[in-house]
């Protein structure tokens, strides 16, 4: 009885994880985006300029020409999305085995599904030479559908404390 | 988690969500919403300075009144020896708020 349970389940099962797998949500597909961004950024210790310099280059079809960054401390504010391919590169150059993870990822999309938010801890762990470090920082995201395709189109902190006048 | 059960009060040590449910700031609650907070000789809250005996080392902070928003709460932390523009205080939502440190 359980097995035939079992194989009801599992036969039920196939076409949703498929629907899934071929047709993913709006949600799944900008979580997708940023795993990418995290693996692009990403460095390990070992890794040489060219390849890291190529991977930061990937990301390029990921953020939208006029995207806007601004994480923050000790960052700048960057606009434009070649500065921010330039400047990924140049940060996971400065360390050594930078590993970028998005734990936390909270998605809205709004009415229409032309655009979206996904409020996300970014943690970064990292080496630059003085030993192990860690930074962590709630980023706001937001995203732009184009041509089918969901791009970042900016990157906002999100301050936790607000500072009085 | 204990905001679930009680409400945040003056004087509290809280847990401030900074990023995600795990990186938190520990502050001081010192002003709740529709409080008037200053720093003049010390905290003033209302008009009236504050007794703050947990305060062992103060920098001369000044700061004119400011009225807290309807979900503004007021937080700070108990070492300020240093310059005020140097320290990380000011208002965090209920929502941001954990709850008091339980030991």
């Amino acid at each position: 009885m359980i097995r035939n349970l079992a194989i009801v389940v599992a036969v039920a099962a196939v076409p949703w994880f498929g629907w899934q797998w071929f047709f993913p949500s709006d949600e799944a597909r900008i979580v997708a985006v940023l795993e990418r961004i995290a693996e692009g950024v990403s460095t390990g210790a070992a890794e040489g300029d060219v390849g890291r310099l190529a991977r930061a280059a990937s990301l390029r079809n990921e953020f939208a020409p006029d995207i806007t960054v601004d994480a923050g401390p000790p960052f700048q504010r960057i606009r434009g999305r070649e500065a921010i391919i330039g400047a990924a590169a140049r940060t996971s150059g400065s360390v050594r085995n930078l590993q970028i993870t998005f734990p936390d990822v909270a998605i809205t999309v709004a009415p229409g599904r032309q655009s979206a938010t996904a409020l996300v801890t970014a943690e970064a762990r990292f080496d630059d030479g003085g030993g192990p470090g860690i930074d962590a920082r709630e980023l706001e995201f937001e995203f732009t559908r184009t041509d089918d395709h969901w791009v970042i189109s900016a990157v906002t902190l999100v301050q936790a404390l607000q500072r009085l006048p | 988690m204990a905001y679930r059960f009680r409400v945040p009060q003056r004087g509290d040590v809280v847990a401030v969500q900074l990023a995600g449910r795990s990186v938190v700031y520990v502050k001081r609650l010192l002003g709740l919403p529709g409080d008037t907070v200053s720093f003049v000789d010390g905290l003033r809250r209302n008009g009236e300075p504050v007794d703050e005996p947990y305060v062992t080392k103060r920098a001369g902070w000044q700061l004119d009144h400011v009225t807290l928003g309807d979900d503004d709460y007021f937080v700070v932390g108990d070492n300020r020896g240093m310059e005020m523009a140097q320290h990380e205080f000011g208002t965090a939502t209920r929502g941001r708020l954990i709850g008091p440190r339980i030991f």
